[in-house]
């Protein structure tokens, strides 16, 4: 078996930085120090990594890389199946009765969820079923059974969750955005009931069955037990599970981009009968490591992810008056991002508030952020910084996530530095570019502000 | 502005060797009757301070035993527009020139009074277009004075994350977390603001709360059947008005009543400061007792005075919305800490608590008559008598009326023949929620300022297994009759208005 010594992460005590150090002054790349979280390959491939947790509980994860990001308009939707038909399920050892009377039996928390990036099985118990837990989800991996009555069960369930999540104008509004964006696949996969009610127990297997993998899984383990009492468990419970290759999702930037730009000038317009409309603009974002998404996310702090000082919020709610929800999103992943900003708002007040998201993006596109601005999100983003490992399970998900991104090993010790690092110039740069291509206007509301929209563009009605 | 530099201590290894505080842990109820400290400031204040975790941040919640329950018909509301306004800053903070903006400040809540007045008394007078522009013209003045959000600039750039409130039936409570080297600036922000808050921008965040209510209730289907649900449910006890406020009297809110509201109400003696992190618990205490102990003691409020009626008769609704359609039951029952709301604590558990409770086996896995069941024992809030509520999505083609067919018959089954097995698993799942509660200190703050707050002690919050345990399968079959009848449910079912052709 092939293993990863213990990374030798960096030793001790903390950084402390220059009290009383101007704010212009040019920031070297400081680092900072994370507890260790101790790392093993199994011969099979298996990423395994794992934290000490003090209390007496033991949390076991499995990441396999399959999630909607993945999926293609012929299998929207199908990542959501799958995890339904798991959790209902179960597996060969514990099939669905068994598995939920064991599972609430010893008080424990059993999720199987398809995020964006990967199918996520976890259990969390006492210490003192720690056995129960490795059995379990190591048999949920490796054999899932797959029935024909859970499987049905699952795509009814998923079928009526989508359209309960029409129920609520801004799960609509965000839907339709990124669906429009990327063509409803991967980011923009927008299974309809229709959809996942096609699937069969052959369309799940198959997929499973090639990405359940060796090299495309990943187990975290925050536990009070030692780290080689875990490595043992996890090598006599996941060993059996196939090789198979690294997998990885794509995402053609290119079309991409040629959607949003055809897409500017138009109002695409969902309309219910509710007395408040939610408004949504958006565009394609880099991935992960693109290096100018440091000064990405200094924009969007100010733009409007920064809370109340924000300018979308301070602009909008503190100023105005018109919205108590308003905010910027900047998500980067893996092989691609995405950038969002919304607000809900009375029906008679969208006009002036879809003006106003526009009008900002605008400006900050076009001029310098100032110093002031520069300074605070500097400061509210490394001072925070800390809170993204305050318990053994954050810090055990940054590292699962430094791994399925390939992230290089001081992308966290070394953040705040790139972040001191950020010049207004390169923001400015990236934001210009960021937002080129144009914006996918999204708004779901009562017909009453269709002449309001119109002085914007042409509407499109998408429902 | 005074440039400093945060020190951002992160995580230590070694850190978390030395003092992870909860080494040793088994027993979550134990451990916090050991390592919890609580303390009372002269003024009546409570304090809880726990020291723990490996890394140097603490987790601050300040709350008050007054929620949207303490209103009356007029104040509807208030609680939480008061909780909205505490952001807005103090004589000194969050102003340019207070003696340039008291003035401004003043006359715009005269104007703005007056305008709401005539608006519900007269609303033809012909001096209202003049007292609007004026009320516009003085919050364009007063805008050129005031520095907007003022906390929340000044906690983001010290790295505080989480900074907010919230309001429920019961409770107001404020929350931040912070590195732990920032906790005199915390209590000095605090300590002011709650002293001396400035309601400035009141009109303007008034129409926000409306904004918010429009959100969470006026365009949502399950957030509008909420509000039906315990109007109907509630006849008198002031528990059936919404926190928020009614989408006509938000408009409405007077800022003089907001003020009186806020005098009355967040007093020493309602209000509770907890610290959970790694700290020094003295030096917290000290540092705590200088900045809020200088809050006046004031006399405690006047309790609530209207009890609910007992139900004689099956009390039910519908509502048409542009939404998929929902089901909500509940009954009528008491409130912590009776043992009867322990044991419908456990038969909420039983019915609903995972995939192998009763209705959602029976109801979403066997029957698939439902694709969601869930309940909620202790509705709307638990500082007086209360329901017990089932709230369920059925699955399509099935409908409400079938669905809570489907449910009597499973609860009558499940009265014949609950069984032992089933309250082990309510324990072991108990268990098993207090350790992992301790996970983080946000979490364990909340906990702790819960019952500390709502019930006067936090130790509920270490003994609630204890009780739990002390439920037998004969007190659970005991509600059946005493709370689970007919004549003292109330029943809401949403209806898809696009199913009748058109909204009704």
């Amino acid at each position: 078996m092939k293993r990863l010594v213990t990374m030798a992460v960096l030793i001790s005590l903390a950084l402390f930085w220059d009290a009383g150090r101007p704010a212009s002054a040019q920031f070297s790349p400081d680092a900072i120090k994370l507890p260790p979280v101790e790392k093993a390959v199994l011969t099979n491939g298996i990423r395994l990594f794992y934290i000490r947790d003090e209390l007496p509980q033991v949390t076991v994860i499995a990441s396999i890389g399959f999630g909607k990001l993945y999926e293609k308009k012929e299998n929207a939707g199908i990542s959501d199946v799958i995890a339904k038909a798991i959790s209902l399920g179960g597996s060969k050892n514990y099939p669905g009765n068994t598995l939920h009377e064991k599972v609430d039996s010893m008080g424990g928390r059993l999720s199987v969820a398809s995020s964006w990036e990967g199918t996520v099985i976890s259990l969390k118990v006492l210490e003192r079923f720690k056995g129960e837990a490795f059995d379990i989800v190591a048999d949920l991996v490796a054999s899932p059974a797959f029935d024909q009555r859970s499987l049905d069960t699952a795509k009814g369930l998923v079928a009526d969750s989508i359209r309960r999540k029409y129920d609520d104008p801004a799960e609509i509004a965000f839907d339709r955005v990124r669906d429009i964006i990327f063509g409803g696949e991967g980011y923009g996969s927008s299974p309809t009931p229709e959809k996942v009610g096609s699937y069969t127990i052959e369309d799940v297997r198959s997929v499973w069955g090639k990405y359940c993998t060796g090299r495309n899984t990943m187990i975290g383990i925050s536990s009070s037990l030692g780290f080689y009492e875990v490595e043992r468990l996890c090598r006599e419970r996941f060993s059996s599970i196939a090789p198979g290759d690294d997998m990885a999702y794509g995402a053609d930037r290119e079309n991409i981009i040629a959607r949003v730009k055809a897409s500017r000038g138009k109002i695409y317009f969902y309309p219910k009968d509710i007395p408040q409309s939610t408004v949504i603009v958006g565009t394609v974002a880099p991935g992960i490591s693109y290096g100018g998404g440091y000064a990405l996310e200094i924009m969007n702090y100010v733009l409007g992810g920064g809370s109340f000082n924000s300018r979308l919020m301070m602009e909008i709610r503190v100023k105005r008056g018109l919205a108590y929800a308003v905010q910027s999103i900047l998500k980067l992943r893996h092989k691609t991002g995405v950038f969002l900003a919304f607000a809900q708002v009375e029906n008679r007040t969208l006009g002036e508030v879809l003006g106003l998201l526009n009008e900002n993006i605008d400006r900050i596109s076009h001029e310098k952020i100032s110093g002031a601005e520069m300074e605070w999100a500097r400061k509210a983003i490394t001072n925070s910084f800390v809170f993204q490992f305050d318990t053994p399970m954050n810090l055990l998900s940054n590292y699962l996530f430094i791994a399925y991104n390939n992230l290089a090993p001081d992308y966290f010790t070394g953040y705040i530095g790139r972040i001191n690092g950020v010049r207004d110039e390169d923001i400015l740069a990236e934001t210009a570019k960021l937002f080129k291509p144009g914006l996918v206007t999204v708004v779901v509301g009562n017909e009453s502000v269709l002449p309001d929209l119109k002085k914007f563009g042409e509407v499109v009605i998408i429902k | 502005m005074k440039k400093t530099m945060m020190i951002p201590v992160l995580l230590l290894a070694m850190v978390m060797a030395a003092d992870s505080g909860h080494g040793a842990i088994r027993d979550a109820g134990e451990y916090m009757k050991k390592n919890v400290v609580t303390r009372k400031l002269k003024n009546g204040i409570t304090v809880i301070l726990l020291n723990r975790g490996y890394a140097p941040v603490l987790a601050f919640e300040i709350s008050f035993r007054v929620g949207s329950v303490d209103e009356n018909y007029r104040t509807i509301g208030a609680a939480h527009l008061l909780e909205h306004m505490l952001f807005k800053g103090t004589e000194t903070v969050g102003t340019k020139d207070w003696s340039k903006e008291r003035p401004v400040q003043a006359r715009m809540e005269a104007v703005g009074e007056t305008i709401d007045r005539l608006k519900l008394t007269d609303p033809a007078n012909t001096r209202l277009p003049a007292l609007e522009a004026e009320l516009k013209r003085l919050q364009k003045e007063q805008a050129a004075l005031v520095v907007s959000t003022p906390y929340d600039a000044i906690y983001s750039e010290n790295g505080g994350v989480g900074f907010n409130a919230s309001t429920s039936r019961d409770k107001t409570g404020y929350y931040i977390e912070l590195p732990a080297s920032r906790l005199e600036m915390w209590a000095k922000m605090e300590s002011e603001r709650l002293i001396s808050p400035v309601l400035r921008e009141f009109y303007l965040e008034r129409n926000n709360v409306l904004q918010e209510r429009l959100m969470h209730y006026d365009s949502i289907g399950t957030g509008l059947i909420f509000e039906q649900f315990m109007g109907a449910a509630m006849a008198a006890h002031p528990y059936r008005h919404p926190t928020i406020g009614y989408r006509s009297n938000i408009p409405f809110l007077s800022i003089e009543d907001v003020k009186k509201f806020y005098r009355d109400y967040y007093v020493p003696s309602r209000m509770t400061i907890t610290v959970v992190g790694m700290q020094d618990t003295d030096k917290t205490f000290a540092v705590i007792e200088k900045y809020f102990g200088v809050i006046e003691e004031r006399p405690d409020p006047a309790p609530v005075t209207i009890g609910e009626p007992k139900q004689i008769g099956e009390r039910r609704f519908s509502m048409n919305f542009e939404a998929n359609p929902y089901l909500m039951i509940g009954w009528h029952k008491p409130a912590f800490p009776s043992r009867d709301d322990l044991t419908c604590e456990v038969i909420s558990e039983m019915l609903t608590g995972g995939k192998s409770s009763r209705l959602y086996r029976a109801l979403v896995l066997e029957r698939k008559i439902a694709s969601s069941i869930s309940a909620w024992n202790g509705a709307p809030g638990s500082r007086y008598d209360n329901l017990f509520i089932l709230f369920a999505a059925p699955r399509p083609p099935h409908t409400p009326e079938e669905l809570e067919r489907a449910v009597y018959e499973e609860m009558d089954r499940f009265f014949g023949d609950v069984s032992e097995a089933e309250l082990g698993k309510v324990v072991n799942g108990i268990e098993s929620a207090m350790v992992f509660e301790l996970e983080t200190n946000k979490g364990i703050a909340g906990l702790l300022s819960y019952y500390q707050t709502l019930y006067g002690d936090w130790r509920y919050a270490a003994d609630y297994l204890a009780m739990i345990k002390k439920v037998t399968i004969r007190d659970v079959k005991a509600m059946k009759e005493k709370y689970f009848s007919e004549s003292n449910r109330t029943v809401g079912i949403l209806l898809d208005s696009r199913a009748a052709g058109g909204k009704k």
